[in-house]
């Protein structure tokens, strides 16, 4: 008899890493050094020519903190950190948590050029040990002093005081233009037997959907030259549409498809067509990355509509490595009540109120469905008035049992030694 | 600290990294996942993370561990954003009835176990007897106490030991 170690081992043998996802793993790295090397020659170029702001800024920060709102201006903690890459200055202003939200205000000053603008997307930053569901909102752009403000926020985390967090970007992306084109085609006499595959969406919700196969054709989009129609057809009765969103550079490049009608007007607007893109990746050499949209509308009913695309293209790409680490320390007055009460399948077993929101913690219900506690509550005062709030960020994790943390952010700043109950529907929970 | 590489070197290091460990890591990352083509996304992801983080490596773990470390965090996350809405296979597809790589470990004996039990048993499994840590190391690991992976490993094993009493050597399990 084989033992344990051995016969698992021999059954993962066959999970290997190929030379072909090697191979893509260098590209990716050759393509970074490319860009790399190109925009350190323009900041040789154009050094100098810029102020910079200050290291230490509190006039910046009030000014971040007044105009993201909430009243939190007494309450952020300056941090004053900042780091340099690529003619890029990326600096910390302040920061605010509490045990399971962190906001950060960022100012982003390009030091040597124009790059930056008032439509500068941070692409994918993170606040890592600050939180999983994190956000990023443009807040301010100021030309004369080439400087954006940021505000970060993080979820989901538990004991977030005192700890160690560090602000990570990679890329950034300004200069966007937005275009809505006609794509002249007969959608009435598309194919109504294109090529399908069915696959099965990752996640929790394992759900089956049936897409097209992708590159059946290469319809190009006209005035748009990063993406292209690579397969279109009818799937059971729905207009199925797909791009290619892989032939980009830029990589926050994005679009989606809807119908106009011969006055101009969108059929969306009148009838509920439009679904989420889906997203899949060709396997094999290409390894590209296409989207899906499915317009409900059959043959018939697309009759005398013209497709068109809406479509969000970046002509700025700003690269390099932004990383800042400092403390959370707020040091914010918290209470928290340990309960158990079932609302539909999901059990609540904690609630934490903070002077910056309400933080609800539990078990059961399922990822993939809207949360039974996703609903309009109250925080209740000692004078009887009431905060009025709604959980919009869910984190979780499915191993087993669902278990979720639920977050609703007050509007502005409330005192917690006022705080003495949640009311939820029917149920009432007291904050001792 | 390793020091300043230039880009060759980093790229040659890179190569040999992945040709060392990249099987194992993307078994690691399977295990955690429970996906193939995931998995692929996550090896990836973690060796460029190597790639960009390899100047840090103070070389106080052997590589294998400092991998594995960059591997567990990634999947973390992976999991972490599991219901965000991603669709699998792409191109060219299993055609109806086609045995892919996944479902035949879904089969196999020890993997389906293993892969039925929850994340934090299955990874202290997985470190335990296919990485060969022991527990002191899993702890440093996962940063969590020693007697905590010991705690897991145990019920892990008390849960594995009930399904596959009679095929394997016991003392294994």
């Amino acid at each position: 008899m084989k033992n344990f170690s051995d016969q698992w081992k021999e059954e993962l043998a066959p999970i290997q890493m190929s030379r072909q996802e090697q191979q893509q793993v260098l590209e990716r790295v050759r393509r970074s050094g490319r860009r790399r090397r190109v925009a350190a020659l323009v900041v040789v170029c154009c050094l100098l020519l810029t102020a910079v702001v200050g290291a230490a800024n509190p006039a910046l920060l009030k000014k971040a903190v007044t105009l993201a709102g909430g009243g939190l201006a007494d309450l952020v903690v300056p941090i004053n950190k900042s780091d340099e890459d690529n003619g890029i200055r990326v600096e910390v202003l302040g920061a605010l948590n509490d045990d399971h939200q962190t906001v950060v205000y960022l100012a982003v000053q390009d030091l040597t050029s124009d790059r930056l603008d008032d439509t500068l997307d941070l692409n994918d930053p993170t606040i890592r040990g600050g939180g999983f569901a994190q956000t990023a909102q443009r807040i301010d752009y100021a030309p004369e002093t080439k400087t954006a403000l940021y505000c970060l926020q993080g979820d989901g985390e538990n004991h977030l005081e005192g700890k160690k967090v560090k602000i990570s970007i990679r890329d950034m992306y300004s200069h966007q233009e937005e275009q809505q084109l006609a794509i002249p085609m007969d959608l009435a006499a598309l194919r109504q037997d294109p090529k399908t595959f069915v696959c099965q969406e990752t996640g929790s919700g394992q759900e089956e959907t049936t897409l097209l196969q992708p590159e059946q054709c290469h319809i190009p989009i006209p005035g748009l030259s990063w993406t292209y129609i690579s397969a279109i057809g009818y799937v059971d009765g729905k207009l199925h549409v797909q791009m290619d969103n892989s032939t980009s550079e830029m990589g926050l490049n994005h679009g989606y498809f809807d119908l106009a009608k011969e006055d101009g007007t969108l059929l969306s607007e009148e009838q509920d067509i439009l679904s989420n893109g889906i997203y899949f990746w060709a396997e094999g050499q290409s390894g590209k990355q296409y989207i899906e949209f499915i317009l409900d509308v059959t043959p018939e009913q697309a009759q005398g509509l013209t497709l068109q695309g809406n479509f969000w293209t970046y002509h700025t790409k700003i690269e390099g490595s932004w990383n800042i680490s400092f403390r959370l320390a707020s040091g914010l007055t918290q209470k928290s009540t340990q309960v158990e009460e079932q609302f539909g399948d999901a059990t609540l077993e904690k609630v934490t109120v903070s002077p910056m929101g309400l933080t609800l913690e539990g078990t059961g219900g399922e990822a993939k469905e809207e949360h039974p506690l996703r609903q309009e509550m109250e925080v209740v005062l000692d004078d009887g008035s009431v905060i009025s709030c709604r959980p919009t960020i869910e984190v979780g994790e499915q191993e087993g049992d669902y278990h979720w943390t639920l977050r609703a952010t007050f509007p502005e700043i409330q005192q917690v030694e006022r705080m003495v109950g949640v009311r939820i529907g029917e149920k009432s929970i007291s904050l001792s | 600290m390793v020091g300043f590489l230039t880009s060759k070197e980093k790229e040659e290091n890179l190569r040999r990294l992945m040709e060392n460990y990249g099987h194992e890591i993307k078994r690691i990352c399977y295990v955690y996942l429970k996906e193939e083509q995931l998995a692929q996304d996550a090896t990836q992801d973690t060796f460029w993370k190597a790639y960009q983080s390899y100047e840090e490596f103070e070389g106080r773990a052997e590589e294998k561990t400092w991998l594995t470390r960059i591997a567990i965090n990634t999947c973390k996350n992976y999991l972490r954003t599991a219901w965000l809405r991603r669709v699998l296979p792409g191109h060219p597809l299993p055609q109806e009835g086609e045995e892919t790589l996944g479902k035949r470990l879904e089969q196999q004996q020890v993997t389906a176990r293993v892969l039925a039990l929850p994340t934090k048993y299955r990874e202290v499994v997985l470190l335990y007897y296919y990485q060969g840590y022991q527990t002191k190391e899993i702890a440093q690991l996962l940063h969590l106490p020693q007697s905590t992976i010991s705690t897991r490993l145990r019920r892990a094993k008390e849960q594995l030991r009930a399904q596959l009493k009679g095929w394997w050597e016991d003392e294994e399990l």
